[in-house]
């Protein structure tokens, strides 16, 4: 529970900071803000704007003003859109995270077999087989997989749509609609949760209660699953939570190509079209984000490896 | 028309915005060999339309201020799915002439100081509201004192209601081509009043007379319109138009998923003017998979636009050097599949007044010569010619502008490249902080409409053109009642334009507006009041007409 309240308190600190870099953004765009953000915008509309975003008070009563705002759940308002910052936002990230979700399950999904009958037959055939195909499709970026995939299963044989559908029917119809860009995403994962499992599995399966457990006559599946997995996956568990940056990345790309109305076009159209309040507001939600999973996977150490939670209770 | 100096700035601003839409960049756009002109393929001839279906358009951008015509900075994407909810009270018949469309008629004084404009009876906004003599009033009221049309109808001194249908227009200073500003290249939708009150309800919820109802809008997604009951329209055989119950307009950036989702089926028609996606789709359409129409009719032209009172280009011999070391075949082939049509003036073919080698001889990529004016140049400036070129930051236009580099350096000129986005880039023009940029502008068939651009006094004549040959020319032709003497104007405009160099013309942009084989009527029905069909005008296409086949 202690530990719990120390991570709380750093990750509050986290977000503060975060949450004041985000502020920034649109104070160190040069000369006034409201001539950056609505330059073709009336007099009344950039006196708006800058009641709105209180860039005539002091740095520090601007950003409480903005903090508090934020916490309020008023993220701002798109001056060219007209809607709020938090609107568009709302619409946008479900996408998106469903996306990621996709990504991760399929990566994982296929990362753990595959990693698990590596190390159990490391050095083999099949292993090198597996080896090379993960460290091909790790060196394919994203975005070529993705227009690989839409050509040969979207446009040449049209089993999955090539951009995302307005509308979805059903469970297998969702799905489809999401294969392509999560398959894109995942592909690269795979690789990285496949080696780091591999590479751990293979050490675990060194350790002697993995004899006794042979000994014993435990099959290979329960020794594998049951005793191995669990010690082999926390270099898997930090790579997962990491890597959501890198998969926020790639699904920016991936979004634009696709044409997912999610964070990572939300965020390329506001940077194309200099919608700054947007942009802020996303950038904060992203990062936000960003530092809550990596606390999540932090406080799961605990949960996956009952070392650390005896360690960090004793201290 | 009272206007503060600061209310001319946003003015200035929004109509640079105008240009904005066309930055682009010389490097989109073009012609073919063989559809040159307001073409057509299968997508328009299918017989006999049928009502009901519905379709879905892929456009190339987001337009994130919404719809409100007034007020709106739209591109070509934002000005097609307006057309689905506005009308215009003019447009362009197949010839490029004005003719009424929303209006009953538009009529000149002798003097044409003032113009009458009445509109249809019995018509009515998609909220019930009539379009009516007030309606008219209300909408020149606020493109004038809206920051985007201010300048541009800044000619216009009042506007008076004559009867409930019929409103005057008075101007400062006769304006024979004003029928064309009515059109504004499918920019100038008559905006129901009620909603011109409140920004924000213009632009998230438009409401018009024209053949499609606003129905939803999902930023970055899709924005759907559904078919309008009540429109004023028949075709020609009596069948009510619209025939499409609904389309779905989906922004899709990247013109090869574009491509892609239509060739899959997931769109039935999408705009672009991507050399490369033309170069494919025309494969498509040989094979009979995809159907397309092509237009340059009334195009944009893309250009090297030159500040001519800054160094280097305040010297004639510079500018002629540029243009002879600018291999344009080259750059054409590289940068668009030798798609486009070379063009040596500013007006496309069927623009008024258009001449077709305004120099003699024109100007050919001749390296030796440039080499010659390069060292001319230097000699005369301390051994140097050194410029930066500005571009849009697009992967095609970034292309362009580095094959134009290795093209001047080659002649001996020093060029660095500078690349921005479309709004720092027009910005940098409106401040006139550049010396070659990369520019797309100056669509429509009456060159009146490009006066702003050019003439000494304008704002948003952003290479500082101060030529009294061109301001007696745009001057008279704006208010020679004499047809002839309008022509001779604007042929001598081009000619200025060729011996000059002011700006270093490229070729035309092509649109294409690519489909299933089963979709029709890009070109629209006949005119309300025969006469053919609708001229495309640049991306401009009417909505009205679209129809599936089964």
């Amino acid at each position: 529970m202690r530990m719990i309240v120390t991570k709380l308190i750093q990750l509050v600190v986290v977000l503060l900071v975060v949450s004041f870099l985000s502020f920034m953004l649109i104070n160190l765009l040069p000369g006034d803000p409201a001539e950056v953000i609505i330059p073709f915008g009336t007099p009344q509309a950039r006196a708006q704007l800058r009641h709105d975003i209180g860039t005539d008070k002091p740095l520090p009563q601007q950003y409480a003003h903005w903090l508090n705002n934020v916490l309020h759940g008023n993220l701002g308002q798109d001056y060219q859109t007209h809607q709020q910052a938090s609107t568009i936002i709302k619409q946008a990230l479900p996408k998106s995270l469903q996306l990621l979700f996709y990504a991760e399950v399929l990566a994982l999904l296929i990362a753990i077999p595959l990693g698990v009958f590596s190390a159990y037959r490391a050095g083999s055939v099949a292993d090198r087989i597996a080896n090379l195909t993960v460290f091909g499709l790790l060196s394919v970026p994203d975005f070529i997989l993705l227009f690989l995939l839409t050509y040969y299963l979207g446009v040449k044989n049209r089993v999955f749509p090539v951009i995302y559908p307005t509308n979805t029917s059903g469970v297998s119809g969702w799905f489809k609609a999401w294969f392509l860009p999560a398959a894109s995403l995942a592909a690269g994962q795979l690789a990285v949760y496949m080696r780091l499992l591999r590479t751990d599995m293979i050490a675990t399966l060194q350790e002697d209660y993995i004899t006794m457990a042979k000994s014993k006559g435990l099959t290979n599946g329960r020794i594998l699953w049951r005793h191995a997995l669990r010690p082999s996956s926390f270099s898997l568990l930090t790579a997962t939570g990491l890597s959501v940056g890198a998969l926020i990345g790639g699904a920016f790309i991936v979004e634009v190509i696709y044409s997912i109305p999610g964070m990572g076009l939300t965020l390329f159209n506001a940077i194309s079209q200099r919608q700054y309040v947007l942009l802020q507001a996303c950038v904060l939600v992203i990062a936000v984000g960003y530092v809550l999973i990596n606390f999540v996977v932090d406080i799961l150490y605990s949960v996956l490896d009952p070392r650390i939670r005896h360690a960090r209770a004793a201290a | 028309m009272q206007h503060s100096a600061r209310a001319n700035r946003w003015s200035v601003r929004f109509l640079a915005s105008v240009a904005a839409l066309a930055v682009v960049a010389a490097a989109c756009g073009g012609g073919s060999s063989n559809k040159s002109g307001s073409g057509s393929s299968g997508s328009n001839s299918g017989g006999t339309p049928v009502a009901g279906g519905s379709i879905t358009y892929g456009l190339d951008a987001e337009s994130p201020e919404g719809f409100c015509d007034t007020t709106a900075q739209l591109a070509a994407a934002g000005i097609l799915e307006n057309l689905a909810i506005f009308d215009t009270l003019t447009v362009p018949n197949e010839k490029g002439q004005m003719v009424p469309y929303l209006a009953q008629s538009v009529t000149p004084s002798p003097d044409y100081k003032t113009w009458t404009i009445k509109v249809r009876p019995n018509i009515k906004f998609q909220d019930g509201e009539p379009l009516d003599s007030n309606a008219v009033k209300a909408n020149f009221e606020a493109y004038r004192k809206g920051p985007l049309f201010g300048f541009v109808f800044q000619n216009i001194v009042d506007e008076r209601i004559v009867d409930p249908l019929t409103v005057a227009v008075d101007m400062k200073v006769p304006w024979i081509a004003f029928p064309s500003f009515l059109f504004g290249t499918g920019r100038v939708g008559i905006v129901a009043p009620n909603t011109l009150a409140n920004p924000t309800s213009c632009s998230n919820h438009p409401v018009g007379t024209g053949p499609y109802m606003f129905k939803d809008w999902v930023v970055n997604d899709h924005m759907t319109v559904v078919k309008n009951p009540n429109y004023w329209r028949k075709d020609s055989a009596g069948r009510q138009l619209p025939y499409l119950d609904q389309i779905t307009f989906r922004p899709i950036i990247d013109p090869v998923s574009r491509l892609n989702a239509l060739k899959a089926g997931q769109l039935d028609l999408m705009m672009t003017d991507n050399g490369d996606t033309i170069f494919q789709a025309r494969q498509a359409v040989n094979q009979g998979t995809l159907a397309d129409v092509e237009n340059q009719q009334s195009a944009e032209i893309g250009y090297t636009m030159l500040r001519v009172n800054k160094p280097p280009f305040d010297d004639q011999t510079a500018r002629e050097a540029a243009a002879y070391a600018a291999d344009r075949d080259e750059l054409n082939q590289i940068t668009n599949h030798g798609l486009n049509t070379l063009t040596n003036t500013p007006f496309a073919p069927d623009v008024f007044g258009y001449v077709k080698e305004p120099r003699q001889p024109p100007i050919k990529f001749d390296l030796n010569k440039a080499k010659q004016l390069v060292s001319q140049y230097k000699a005369a400036h301390g051994g140097k010619f050194e410029f930066t070129l500005s571009s849009t930051n697009d992967p095609t236009t970034i292309k362009l502008a580095q094959l134009l580099q290795s093209q001047w350096q080659a002649a001996g000129m020093t060029v660095h490249l500078r690349s921005a986005d479309q709004g720092t880039l027009i910005n940098q023009a409106l401040g006139g902080d550049f010396q070659a940029t990369l520019w797309r502008n100056h669509p429509g068939a009456d060159p009146d409409t490009q006066y702003v651009w050019w003439h000494s006094g304008s704002p948003v004549n952003f290479g500082s053109i101060n030529d009294p040959q061109i301001d007696h020319d745009l001057d008279e032709g704006r208010s020679a009642t004499d047809p002839n003497t309008r022509k001779a104007d604007y042929e001598d405009l081009q000619k200025v334009f060729g011996q000059k160099l002011y700006n270093l013309w490229s070729w035309y942009a092509l649109w294409a507006f690519i489909s299933k084989p089963t979709v029709h009527g890009i070109n629209g029905p006949d005119l309300p009041d025969g006469g053919g069909k609708q001229g495309l005008v640049a991306s401009v296409h009417p909505m009205v007409g679209l129809w599936v086949s089964k």
